[in-house]
C-alpha cells in the first residue's frame, strides 16, 4: 500500500435506487473518451445488471486489491472476450447482399479466429437477468468506473511508476508515455476497470474527464445522466452532497470494502418491495433483495444504511421535512456536482490540436 | 565471449541461418530466473511467489563485426513462438542483450543512478528492435533507433535472433553503448517467455556480465 495523503479527494455518490440502466453515462464516456481505433471494446464506464457477473466476466472473483494485513492479493489478467469484444454484425448480407428476407441480423466475434463464430459473451450480457424466482425475482443495476481510490492497487502494482494520484484532488491517472503495457495494474484492479490498448501497447482507464474538471465542468458520466443518480464533488466539502451522504447521512457505501483499496465511488444501496411468502401474501420482514446480498457488495454498514433510507423515506411520506430525501430526490440538478456546473456548451472551444 | 571480425555484408551477418555464422564460435549462456526479492513492487512479488518463470534455461550466443557494425546471434529451445498479442492477456516472447555504460554499472536493478545501462531489445511483434537506457529498476526508457536491426526466425521448436547495432553509439539516443575493435566490455542476456506471462523483470537473465573481446 502507498499511503498517499492527497491535499483534496474528489469522490461520487451513485443511486442504487435512482439507477435505471439506461447506459447514458456509458455512451457519454465512450463517445468522448474511448472511440478511437482499437479502444472499441473499452467501457471506461459500464452499468452491470446484479446480481449478475459483471463487467469483465466474474469480476469479483478475479482477485487483486489486498489483503486484511494490506498486502497485495494476486489477481488474473482477464482476456478481450471476458471484457466482451467488440461484435461485426453481418449487414452487408442482410442489407446488400439480397438475403433480406432469409438471413437475420446477428453478432459475430470479430478477429481472423471468431469469424463467423457467435458469441457467448459481452460487456453487458447478463442484463436483466438477475436473480429470484417469480414472484419474488429481482434485479438492480450497479455502474462501475474506475474507482480513484485512496489505496489503489493499480498504483502500487505498477513496477514503472506510470500511475499516480494527484496531489489537488486524489485522481488516479496512468502516464501513457511511463505505461509499457505489462499489465500489472490490470490484474491489481480488484474492480477490473482497467482496459489493455493493444495498439498503444498500453492501459486505459476512467481518467475522471480531468480536462473538463480543469474547465469547471463536471464529468461527462456526471453531467449526461438523466436520472439525477450521480452525484459528485469534493469528499470534504460539508455543503456538498457527496459529504452529507457518505459522511452525514452515511448511506453511500463503496462497493466491496474488504478489497482494501478504500474506492471513492460511493454507492446508495438499493432498497426492494418485500417478498411474497408461499401464500402469496406480503411478507413485510424479507426484503425482494436478499440483505444479504447487499452485505456481500457493500459490508455490513449497509443495514444502518438502509434502515436510514427507509426512516426518512417514511419522514417524508408522512409530511414530514427530511433533508436526507431532499439530497436524493436531487431537486436542483446542479447541486449534485457543485462546484462543477460550468456548461461546457458555453466554453469557448479551444483548437484542435493536430 | 569472442567477437570475430568477418569481412561480410552487413545483410548477411543479420540472417540467423547464414553460413557465415558457421565461422562464430558460439557459447552456452546459462541464464536463470531474476530473484524474486529485487522485483520493484509487492503486487509483482506477491503475484510470482510460487509460479514458476524464467522458463529459458540456456541459450547459444554467437558474435560477430564487420568494423561498422556488430552483431549478437542468439539461439534458444521454445517449443512455441508467442509473436503476436491476439488476445489481451497474451504476451511475446522476447530477448535483449545488456551492456554497462558506466564501466562499473551493476548487472542486478539494470544500472543505478549515474550508472547507467544499455539494452538491445527484440520482441518478437516488432520489426525493429528497440534502444533502452536505464539507471535503476522501473527508469527504463525504450526509444527508437534507426541504427539498430534484427532478423529472427523460430523454426523445430527454437528461436533463432540475430540484434545488430553499429559499433559507434553515433545516431543513437543518449546513453548508447558505444564500442571499438580490438577493445574489452562486458554483456549480459535476457528472455522473456512470452506463453507464459513474462514481462518487466520477470524474466530469464544471465546474472552476471560476461567478457566481451571485440577483435580488431
Amino acid at each position: 500500500m502507498v499511503g498517499q495523503q492527497v491535499d483534496r479527494q474528489l469522490a461520487f455518490v451513485f443511486d442504487l435506487n435512482k439507477c435505471l440502466g439506461c447506459q447514458t453515462c456509458t455512451i457519454a464516456c465512450k463517445t468522448l473518451w474511448t472511440d478511437q481505433p482499437a479502444m472499441e471494446y473499452m467501457w471506461w464506464n459500464i452499468v452491470n445488471t446484479m446480481p449478475g457477473r459483471g463487467t469483465p466476466r466474474d469480476r469479483d472473483q478475479m482477485g487483486g486489491g489486498f489483503d486484511a494485513e494490506g498486502n497485495a492479493r494476486p489477481g488474473v489478467l482477464p482476456r478481450g472476450r471476458d471484457f466482451g469484444e467488440a461484435w461485426d454484425f453481418n449487414y452487408d448480407e442482410v442489407f446488400y447482399g439480397g438475403k433480406g428476407q432469409s438471413v437475420y441480423l446477428h453478432p459475430r466475434r470479430p478477429g481472423a479466429d471468431g469469424a463467423g463464430e457467435a458469441p457467448d459473451w459481452g460487456p453487458n450480457w447478463d442484463e436483466d437477468q438477475g436473480a429470484g424466482e417469480y414472484p419474488n425475482s429481482y434485479y438492480f443495476y450497479l455502474p462501475t468506473i474506475c474507482m480513484h481510490c485512496t489505496e489503489p492497487a493499480c498504483l502500487a502494482a505498477c513496477p514503472r511508476g506510470a500511475i499516480s494520484k494527484r496531489q489537488e484532488d486524489g485522481i488516479v491517472l496512468i502516464d501513457e508515455d511511463r505505461c509499457d503495457g505489462y499489465r500489472f495494474c490490470m490484474e491489481a484492479c480488484p474492480y477490473k476497470r482497467i482496459y489493455f490498448n493493444p495498439q498503444r501497447f498500453i492501459s486505459q482507464k476512467c481518467v475522471m474527464c480531468f480536462a473538463r474538471l480543469e474547465q469547471g465542468v463536471a464529468p461527462a458520466c456526471v453531467r449526461q445522466c438523466p436520472g439525477r443518480v450521480r452525484h459528485f464533488g469534493y469528499l470534504d466539502d460539508e455543503e456538498g452532497d457527496v459529504f452529507k451522504l457518505v459522511n452525514v447521512w452515511k448511506v453511500a457505501l463503496p462497493l466491496h470494502p474488504e478489497f482494501g483499496t478504500e474506492p471513492n465511488v460511493y454507492y446508495v444501496p438499493p432498497l426492494a418491495p418485500p417478498r411474497f411468502d408461499e401464500n402469496g401474501d406480503i411478507d413485510e420482514e424479507n426484503p425482494r433483495i436478499p440483505t444479504e446480498y447487499l452485505r456481500s457488495l457493500f459490508g455490513p454498514a449497509v443495514d444502518g444504511a438502509l434502515a436510514t433510507l427507509k426512516q426518512e423515506m417514511e419522514k417524508a411520506r408522512n409530511g414530514g421535512q427530511s433533508e436526507l430525501m431532499d439530497v436524493l430526490i436531487a431537486y436542483r440538478w446542479q447541486d449534485m456536482f457543485t462546484p462543477f456546473v460550468q456548461d461546457p456548451g458555453e466554453l469557448e472551444r479551444p483548437p484542435v490540436k493536430s | 565471449m569472442q567477437v570475430k571480425r568477418i569481412d561480410a555484408k552487413s545483410a548477411e551477418l543479420l540472417d540467423p541461418g547464414s553460413a557465415a555464422w558457421g565461422r562464430a564460435r558460439s557459447a552456452r549462456v546459462v541464464l536463470s530466473p531474476t530473484p524474486l526479492a529485487i522485483q520493484p513492487t509487492d503486487y509483482v512479488r506477491a503475484s510470482w511467489q510460487g509460479r514458476p518463470y524464467g522458463k529459458v534455461t540456456s541459450m547459444r550466443v554467437g558474435a560477430l563485426h564487420n568494423g561498422r557494425d556488430i552483431f549478437f546471434r542468439l539461439a534458444w529451445e521454445d517449443g512455441a513462438a508467442d509473436s503476436k498479442i491476439a488476445d489481451i492477456n497474451e504476451f511475446v516472447d522476447a530477448a535483449a542483450v545488456l551492456f554497462p555504460v558506466a564501466p562499473d554499472a551493476p548487472l542486478i536493478g539494470m544500472g543505478t543512478q549515474g550508472k547507467p545501462v544499455n539494452a538491445w531489445f527484440w520482441r518478437a511483434d516488432w520489426e525493429r528492435p528497440k534502444n533502452v537506457t536505464a539507471e535503476g529498476m522501473g527508469t527504463t526508457k525504450r526509444r527508437e533507433d534507426p541504427a539498430l536491426a534484427s532478423k529472427s526466425k523460430h523454426a523445430r521448436g527454437r528461436w533463432s535472433v540475430v540484434l545488430s547495432r553499429s559499433l559507434v553509439a553515433n545516431g543513437g539516443p543518449a546513453g548508447t553503448v558505444s564500442l571499438s575493435p580490438g577493445a574489452a566490455w562486458k554483456i549480459a542476456f535476457a528472455v522473456w517467455q512470452g506463453g507464459n506471462q513474462e514481462r518487466a523483470g520477470i524474466k530469464a537473465f544471465s546474472p552476471d556480465w560476461q567478457e566481451l573481446q571485440i577483435e580488431a
